[in-house]
């Protein structure tokens, strides 16, 4: 059985009746967008490999249930709602004012006493970490497009549909993510 | 802008070539960095599962299999005994009809005071005209 010329509803059909194989054909086919997008939108490499593994646990959890839809726009939508349940949950849910136990030093002046050290320094010069930096400082809506399309490299078309938005919108979102990046990149490159 | 206005001009060539050479850079980046893969402990341990799970789906898709086969045999075998029992239940019925004939014939000859052979010989001759009553039962009961 080939695999590689199979599609992605044929392999999840194949998966769910015993072909383990089929499984790893379809991992493999995602694996680089899904990733990559998980490291851009998450910006830390290790909770992008925890949430990627959490993903794919999901998806062979709910194997069974895999209707013949788009396999694409459902692994999106679970990739998706993991990643917006896991920053709900490690967002903190404290105030600038709240303090530490440890001295009772308000956060405000925690956060302001958290100057970058020489080799911190030294990591934010190199240009990933700057380019990075950029794509953070995109107003979520705009990133969110700008990610799906340069990281996972996502039609508009499949952009507009995973996230429930017209594909006008989707094209303005982008432009406006691409005038902010390029402009910053000139300064910086 | 109207919206028509902003898709033309999104849709333009430098649009295009600023989306490709962005891409291009965060691809360079990422390939660099090798940030567009993930490590093969977390890739090994999403096929161990999936492994696993395919096993469990087998597994359970046998034990459904096997399910289907045993409430066929099983309903099979109902049809079985029900015909069985009806077959019984007539064939009793017949014996019923039969004993009750002896007992009219039996009756009639001693009221009429006849001897025990010529009682017999009417009653063989009724045994022989009733329906379904082979020569073994006949024997039997002769």
């Amino acid at each position: 059985m080939n695999f590689d010329e199979m599609s992605d509803s044929e392999l999840m059909s194949a998966y769910v009746k015993g072909a383990s194989k089929a499984f790893y054909a379809l991992e493999s086919r995602y694996q680089r967008q899904l990733f990559a997008w998980l490291v851009g939108s998450l910006s830390n490499r290790s909770d992008a490999e925890d949430l990627y593994q959490d993903i794919w646990l999901r998806i062979i959890k709910n194997a069974e249930s895999f209707k013949d839809v788009s396999f694409k726009a459902w692994m999106w939508k679970i990739a998706r709602n993991r990643v917006i349940d896991f920053r709900r949950k490690k967002r903190p849910d404290l105030t600038l004012d709240a303090t530490f136990k440890e001295d009772d030093q308000p956060l405000v002046d925690r956060v302001q006493s958290l100057d970058p050290g020489p080799a911190r320094q030294v990591e934010n010069n190199d240009l990933t970490q700057k380019v990075f930096a950029i794509v953070d400082q995109l107003p979520p809506a705009q990133r969110e497009v700008f990610l799906l399309r340069v990281q996972a490299h996502l039609t508009f078309n499949e952009i507009a549909e995973n996230l429930n938005i017209p594909l006008n919108t989707a094209l303005g979102r982008m432009h406006d993510a691409m005038n902010k990046v390029k402009k910053q990149l000139m300064e910086v490159l | 802008m109207k919206n028509t206005d902003k898709k033309i001009e999104l849709n333009d060539a430098s649009f295009e070539r600023d989306l490709e050479e962005i891409t291009a850079l965060f691809d360079g980046i990422y390939q660099k960095n090798k940030l567009g893969t993930p490590p093969l402990a977390v890739v090994e341990k999403i096929h161990h599962e999936a492994y696993l799970h395919s096993l469990r789906l087998r597994f359970r898709q046998k034990v459904r299999q096997t399910m289907r086969i045993a409430i066929a045999a099983a309903a099979l075998l109902l049809l079985l005994a029900g015909g069985m029992r009806i077959n019984s239940v007539q064939q009793s019925n017949r014996w019923i009809e039969v004993i009750n004939q002896l007992c009219i014939v039996c009756d009639a000859e001693l009221l009429k005071d006849e001897s025990l052979e010529v009682s017999n010989a009417v009653l063989a001759d009724l045994l022989m005209e009733m329906q379904g009553l082979d020569a073994e039962t006949y024997f039997a009961f002769n």
